[in-house]
């Protein structure tokens, strides 16, 4: 929930790193004559970075150290090993990756098409479909399983049984931020210029799609695929109220019993869904800076002779 | 071609599936909220003010409140100082990244990554009270401020990541500009920098409440049953752990899916007012 | 040349010898420079030349290590930037965005609570012609009518001195050059002391009573701007103003050089013993002519390569054998139409007197200087580039 709500604050989908980097560039908020108080207000500005770090680690590490340490024993993977003697471990652990590599499938088989056909076709069209995109912000995940519940069986009692129907909902709630994800990269492609441009060429539509759109994608879809991932590794509202064991219900289940394998096991989980969420950002950031270097190369050269 | 008004036929999968999947839910909701027995009546939403369903809401309030408030000034505290500090380059970038990470950490694994610290034998509760006795004896992390203190954990920086950006719409030019006309630093705060300021942090405020208010997954994993909050009162009508009934569960999501819209809402007027000089100026 | 009826010789405005540095880069080593009252004094130099810093310095919004400030009689080195009377316009993005344009006009007065605010803004904004924009936010005016309001805004509080910082580097040309007309005349009629920071030569020639030309935290040469071109004291400031042919001069016995087989006398003095040197010669200073009419007049020969066509004038861009790159010829468009490429031509030079830079290695650096000039035009083009980039990004 919480990354649905970040990315829709950053109103052209831009990361919201862009921003940020601006901020610092921008130098200093305050009045910034007096060098002695922008010394001042900057070493009060590092105190709050380092005591911000020292929060943010501090629980990070209480779980390393609480799931991968015993008393008189030290460094051990016993509290790990033994959360994965529960013979349910591994089929929680299975059924959580094929449920985000088939969420992320049916999410990019549904919103690229979609998505394309409706920057070339239907803009008006685009704008209703980015609205609704937007609207699992505000349903929370026990809201809309208790409105599937009500729904689904009323018309088809078998459906919500399967594990497998988690997927629909893991594409909705997924949507917001994947959405954006794909129209901020498809827009910046000119998608109009780009398939008139094949079309003068005598490419077929779909061939264009999968021979020149998909491969400028690359990116996008990568992020895109990544973040239905993250989300969908860390998931426990949908997946415990339709009463599906999956990862994160198996978490919890553990965590009542022997709190350090449920430590030790968050703090790799915690690790896993942060590297997954830095490499979104690593791409997002080396994208940028392909797509920018025409522009700034010019300047570069000509600031770097004007420097005698 | 590209008539407006012809059907667009390629969409129809996207739509149908997110009127699947999410309108009829969400309609059905509403729908089953207003027929508790079959028949239409306001019956199960009129329950909703009895005294567990009331304080329910009045409890998610009070805790989305006090974490929006408290993670705002915190957030608003570290966003600014984000923007002070440039010399350790690596610090700011580190800080930078860590809270963009955190923002998004939510969930089962920081509720135990925080009992690991803090719950009854987690290693910061053991390292304080060796040195304080007792200090921590009232602390409960499956209590109010308990779950409250986790949430900071990512409410925190999400508002610092909500905010970087409106921080650097303040160009050092505006400060100095100021000051030549005879600006005070207070004056530049309360007639420049605030008013620029005020529709991102209220609408930043108001999403922070939202995000609250729709937690489920690490509330539970805290403090389980214990705690009486809108999602796990639902989440316990849903698992049947009470006696099943279904349009009280769906007057309880309709009632909480009321209060995110009308957060949501007010953030959206926020930033319509603000939008007339908020454009890009590139007209 | 423009100050024809010079008005009382008044220095009103005084840096005395001004130190600044930035940890242990110095950015300003023993400046002095004064202004007259009512005149508008343009400091030109590239990036990094210390010309941001002497304006900042004057605000009061960088407080010198050494030396003092005047303005009027007073000595302000310590007075805060809010009480010395001074107004500045930005290069940009400085007016305050929730204000609309009559409110940050307004807003020095409204902090000094004058009374009658609302018809001295309603003035400002009609002077500079935005009367009917009062109501309208910045995000809702161009840049160039930006920039307008923040010019009004600097002189609501009636400053003694206007302080122009790049006021006109992000704006498109054609903007650009109605602006500077604009500014000038409003800065004459309101009789304002003016300090303007420029990295276009141009902007600063065209508008200024005199140029200061800056390089690496000092003023090479302050002159009138017709002074500055045709008279430039250094081969730094002979190529960063105008644009500039480079010839060998050898020297003669009768302390002359010769170039292209003429005479010359150089301007400024060059180091004793100096017997090779390279003449800095602008384009409109040489004579072309076709060979065969040209006689046996002594002169420079070589083959017309190109020409560019530049409005009325025109440049013909001539190979001579002697010399590594082709000489740079400007006329009148109409006589340029008479030398196409491959035409046989004769050079002469039309002046006797040249800045001329010692050919030693020692010189070397003032050489990559002469590259400065061409580094305005690329500039422009990138920041041309970069904005429409920009402007496709926010559209995307």
């Amino acid at each position: 929930m919480a990354a649905s709500v970040e990315f829709l604050t950053t109103p052209t989908g831009t990361p919201a790193g862009t921003g940020a980097s601006r901020a610092r560039g921008a130098g200093r908020l305050g009045h910034g004559k007096r060098t002695r108080a922008a010394g001042r207000l900057h070493v009060l500005g590092i105190v709050v970075l380092v005591m911000a770090m020292v929060l943010f680690f501090t629980p990070l590490i209480a779980s390393a150290i609480f799931g991968f340490t015993l008393p008189g024993v030290g460094l051990t993977f016993a509290s790990l090993s033994q959360a994965f003697s529960n013979p349910m471990a591994v089929q929680a652990v299975i059924m959580t990756v094929l449920l985000g590599l088939l969420t992320t499938a049916a999410s990019l088989a549904l919103l690229v098409p979609t998505i394309v056909y409706l920057h070339l076709r239907a803009p008006r069209a685009a704008k209703l479909a980015e609205a609704l995109s937007v609207i699992p912000i505000v349903v929370p995940a026990v809201a809309l399983v208790a409105g599937a519940g009500v729904f689904f069986r009323a018309v088809a009692p078998g459906f919500l049984v399967s594990p497998y129907a988690l997927v629909p909902f893991y594409v909705i709630i997924t949507m917001p931020l994947v959405y954006r994800a794909l129209d901020a990269g498809l827009s910046a492609l000119h998608l109009r210029t780009l398939f008139a441009a094949a079309a003068s060429l005598g490419a077929s539509p779909w061939r264009t799609l999968i021979g020149i759109v998909l491969p400028n994608l690359r990116a996008a879809l990568l992020s895109a695929g990544l973040l239905c991932m993250a989300m969908v590794l860390g998931e426990f509202a949908l997946a415990s109220l339709l009463l599906q064991y999956t990862f994160p219900v198996f978490l919890v289940e553990t965590g009542a019993a022997a709190p350090r394998g449920a430590a030790a096991l968050s703090f790799v989980t915690m690790l896993a869904t942060w590297g997954l969420l830095a490499l979104i950002s690593l791409i997002s950031a080396a994208g940028n800076r392909r797509r920018r270097t025409p522009a700034a190369a010019p300047s570069v050269t000509s600031t770097a002779k004007e420097q005698p | 071609m590209t008539s407006a008004r012809t059907i667009p036929w390629g969409a129809v999968p996207f739509f149908a599936f997110v009127t699947v999947f999410l309108i009829i839910p969400v309609i059905a909701n509403v729908w089953a909220a207003l027929t508790p027995a079959g028949q239409l009546s306001t019956a199960s939403l009129t329950q909703l003010a009895e005294p567990q369903y009331a304080d329910a809401f009045l409890m998610t309030t009070n805790l989305s409140l006090v974490t929006a408030l408290l993670g705002g000034i915190l957030g608003l505290i570290l966003a600014w100082a984000l923007t002070v500090v440039n010399r350790p380059a690596w610090l700011a970038r580190l800080v930078m990244s860590y809270s963009a990470l955190a923002s998004q950490s939510g969930g089962v694994p920081l509720a135990f990554a925080f009992i690991a610290a803090l719950g009854s034998q987690g290693l910061v509760t053991v390292l304080v009270t060796d040195v304080f006795p007792g200090a921590l004896d009232d602390f409960r992390l499956d209590s109010f401020w308990g779950v409250a203190l986790v949430y900071l954990y990512f409410q925190a920086p999400l508002m610092t990541v909500l905010i970087l950006p409106a921080l650097g719409a303040l160009t050092q030019q505006m400060s100095e500009a100021a000051q030549t006309m005879g600006a005070s630093r207070l004056r530049y705060l309360t007639d420049i920098a605030l008013p620029i300021l005020s529709p991102s942090i209220v609408g930043a405020l108001l999403l922070l409440f939202a995000n609250s208010f729709s937690a489920y997954a690490t509330a539970y994993a805290l403090a389980g049953g214990g705690l009486n909050l809108v999602p796990i009162v639902i989440g316990f009508f849903l698992r049947g752990n009470v006696m099943l009934d279904e349009s009280m569960a769906a007057a309880l999501a309709t009632g909480m899916m009321l209060v995110i819209i009308i957060a949501m809402g007010i953030r959206l007027l926020i930033e319509r007012r603000s939008r007339r000089w908020q454009l890009p100026s590139n007209s | 040349m423009t100050t024809i009826t010079t008005p009382l010789r008044e220095e009103f405005v005084s840096l005395s010898h001004v130190m600044k540095t930035y940890g242990s880069k110095t950015v300003l080593s023993d400046l002095s420079l004064d202004l007259h009252r009512g005149e508008l004094l343009a400091l030109l130099g590239p990036s990094g030349c210390g010309k941001t810093t002497t304006l900042r310095i004057l605000a009061g919004l960088e407080t010198p290590d050494a030396g003092s400030v005047h303005i009027g009689k007073r000595d302000v080195t310590a007075v805060d930037v809010r009480r010395r009377g001074i107004g500045i316009v930005f290069q940009s993005y400085s007016l305050f965005p929730h204000m609309t344009a009559a409110e940050n006009v307004g807003y020095g007065l409204r902090i000094r609570r004058q009374a009658g605010r609302a018809a001295t803004v309603a003035e400002l904004l009609e002077t500079v012609g935005l009367a009917e924009h009062a109501a309208k936010y910045p995000a809702q005016l161009s840049g160039g009518q930006q920039q307008r309001v923040a010019l009004a805004r600097a002189l609501a509080l009636e400053p003694n001195v206007l302080l122009l910082d790049e006021p006109l580097s992000a704006l498109d040309a054609a903007v650009r050059v109605q602006l500077r007309e604009h500014i000038r005349r409003i800065q004459m009629e309101k009789n304002i002391t003016t300090l303007m920071v420029t990295h276009d030569q141009e902007e600063a020639l065209t508008m200024a009573d005199r140029v200061g030309v800056m390089n690496a935290g000092r003023i090479e040469q302050l002159d009138t701007p017709a002074e500055l071109y045709r008279r430039p004291v250094s081969p730094f400031v002979a190529t960063f103003v105008g644009n500039v042919n480079r010839m060998p001069a050898q020297r003669t016995d009768n302390g002359t050089y010769a170039v292209a087989g003429r005479p010359v006398t150089p301007i400024g003095e060059l180091p004793a013993g100096t017997t090779a040197a390279t003449a800095l010669i602008r384009p409109e200073d040489i004579a072309i002519s076709h060979a065969h009419a040209s006689g046996t007049c002594p002169g420079l020969t070589g083959v017309v390569h190109s020409s560019v066509l530049r409005g009325s004038l025109s440049s013909v861009y001539v190979d001579v054998a002697e010399l590594p790159q082709p000489v740079r010829v400007d006329l009148s468009t109409a006589q340029a139409s008479a030398f196409a490429p491959g035409a046989d031509v004769s050079l002469q030079l039309l002046r006797s007197e040249a800045v001329l830079e010692p050919a030693s290695p020692a010189t070397a650096a003032h050489a990559d200087a002469a590259h400065a000039g061409d580094a305005h035009e690329d500039d422009a083009q990138a920041s041309t580039a970069s904005g429409t980039a920009q402007a496709a990004g926010v559209r995307a």
